[in-house]
């Protein structure tokens, strides 16, 4: 992944999780920062859209290698993984 | 039901996508284009229990007693909802062969959208749901099934309100120009993939025949296998490219069996376009389709195979080639039938060689189906000919089950012998498979 054009927020797991709520999974049942996505049904579409709106909407580009399990299991997760990258000099 | 105003529910791009293909079929003598799902339950299965959830649930869902008005040249195809429809429930004696009845309802020669069979027997009782794909597409055919397993769970609850679980969603944009733009990366594939001339196993006009299946079921250590391997394959977490790489090379090794020189394969996925974990709606077909090729060099190794359908699958996203298609098959379902009839012949031969869809995790949160516990389930849907195949995969309790449907005549039994041992050898020896 490249580094993020824009500032990631300081509550980045929960901006994580309402955006990945409202974009991929039924409203009905909200997605927290600890929800494991793969139990809730995140599939290769999902998976796929997620980094796209990532790239949208903080300019983070999703390497082919970085797309594991590990990284995108749980919002906290993928904030965990965004921030690292965040702090990686280029 | 008496007294309730009719509704008009007009059919979604994807469902005039579907008509015209089921008039096609219709008009080529395959039959309407319907599909059949199997529930393998254990012992406790209740006959009184099914029969008194499917009228609750036909009585809920005035959809499913609907009729087709086409209207006048131009204006878009709809249901017009009327009566409850009469879910059938059939029973047949113990020793009827469960696959012999799955062929004969994938014929499609009964009445309505839905109907049960059922081959009792007292450790393991057979459930059979056939289903119209006018209708339902695989996610909804789940949602049927556990709605109806929830009624039969709750005998003594009062019937379920009316439901209007329809509406098939499409891309709101306005204006001629912005759709034009909006509809450009779908046109750009389809003119792309449509020059390439893919190899399809039975192109018109070929022997029209039956429609069959064959199942390939996997254990559950073969199962965690597989999925290792294709997560290993893809170098992550996608297991679409990899599955569809295994299908897509199987049928290149009855290409080269048959001597035929290397062509590129193409086959349409299906992407959901329901959220993840949605209750609704269950009618109409809500998906949206991406398009995918390989050329004989790609399909050497597996693993490069696989590699290359998720760049393309990344391309496509990237580019919302999926949304692209859904403006595009909005706009479409005003087409005149004869028209929507002469896409559906130009493209079905050429951009499509074979059907594929794994649709995952089946019927995941339901465990018990009118008092028997579920032991396993797969989907076969019939195939049009052309191109006259399909590979079908799902999971249960965490055994893969794959359905391979064709129509008679367009595969040998060695060529299908050839493609199960093929699709059974990539699956499971992934990253050793080059040919």
């Amino acid at each position: 992944m490249n580094r993020p054009h824009t500032p990631l927020p300081s509550d980045l797991e929960v901006a994580l999780a309402t955006l990945i709520g409202e974009n991929l999974f039924d409203p009905a049942e909200p997605v927290t920062a600890h929800t494991d996505l793969f139990e809730r049904g995140l599939d290769s579409m999902g998976i796929m859209q997620l980094a796209i709106l990532l790239e949208e909407k903080w300019g983070a580009a999703i390497s082919p290698e970085d797309f594991t399990e590990e990284h995108f299991k749980t919002p906290a997760a993928l904030a965990a993984f965004m921030r690292q990258r965040a702090e990686t000099p280029q | 039901m008496t007294g309730v105003r009719p509704r008009r529910v007009p059919l979604g791009g994807c469902d005039c996508y579907l008509l015209a293909l089921e008039d096609q079929m219709l008009r080529a003598g395959q039959g309407r284009h319907v599909g059949v799902t199997f529930l393998e339950t254990g012992a406790g299965f209740s006959l009184q229990h099914l029969t008194r959830a499917a009228e609750q649930f036909a009585a809920s869902h005035p959809l499913l007693g609907a009729r087709l008005k086409r209207g006048l040249p131009g204006t878009i195809p709809r249901w017009i909802t009327g009566a409850p429809a009469n879910i059938e429930v059939c029973g047949h004696p113990e020793n009827t062969d469960p696959h012999t009845l799955a062929e004969s309802l994938l014929a499609g020669h009964w009445n309505g959208f839905l109907r049960f069979d059922f081959v009792p027997a007292a450790e393991r009782t057979i459930i059979l749901m056939s289903w119209s794909h006018l209708f339902f597409d695989a996610r909804g055919v789940e949602m049927t099934l556990a709605e109806i397993a929830g009624l039969a769970a709750a005998p003594n609850s009062p019937p379920p309100p009316l439901r209007e679980s329809w509406g098939a969603y499409a891309p709101t944009i306005k204006g001629l120009t912005h759709k034009f733009f909006a509809v450009r990366p779908f046109t750009d594939r389809y003119y792309e993939l449509k020059r390439s001339h893919a190899a399809v196993i039975a192109p018109p006009p070929a022997t029209l025949g039956r429609s069959k299946f064959r199942l390939l079921h996997f254990t559950a250590d073969e199962t965690a296998q597989i999925n290792e391997n294709a997560r290993h394959t893809t170098g992550g977490i996608f297991l679409m490219p990899h599955f569809l790489a295994v299908v897509m090379r199987a049928h290149a090794a009855v290409f080269a069996s048959r001597g035929d020189a290397p062509r590129p394969l193409q086959c349409a996925i299906s992407a959901q376009v329901r959220k993840r974990g949605a209750k609704d709606p269950i009618f109409q077909n809500q998906i949206s389709q991406l398009f995918f090729t390989l050329t004989p060099n790609e399909m050497k190794s597996l693993p490069h195979a696989a590699l290359a359908l998720q760049d393309q699958f990344m391309t496509m996203t990237k580019k919302k080639t999926d949304i692209a298609f859904l403006v595009m098959a909005n706009w479409m379902r005003r087409l005149p039938a004869f028209a929507y009839r002469r896409f559906i012949r130009r493209t079905a031969g050429s951009h499509t060689s074979f059907y594929h869809a794994h649709t995952g995790a089946f019927l995941p949160n339901t465990s018990v189906f009118c008092d028997a516990p579920i032991l396993n389930g797969w989907h076969i849907p019939a195939v049009s000919q052309p191109p006259g195949t399909g590979a079908f995969f799902s999971e249960k309790n965490g055994r893969l089950t794959m359905s391979f449907s064709w129509r008679e005549g367009s595969v040998t039994p060695a060529e299908t012998d050839l493609i199960f041992n093929r699709i059974r050898t990539d699956l499971l020896d992934a990253n050793d498979a080059v040919s």
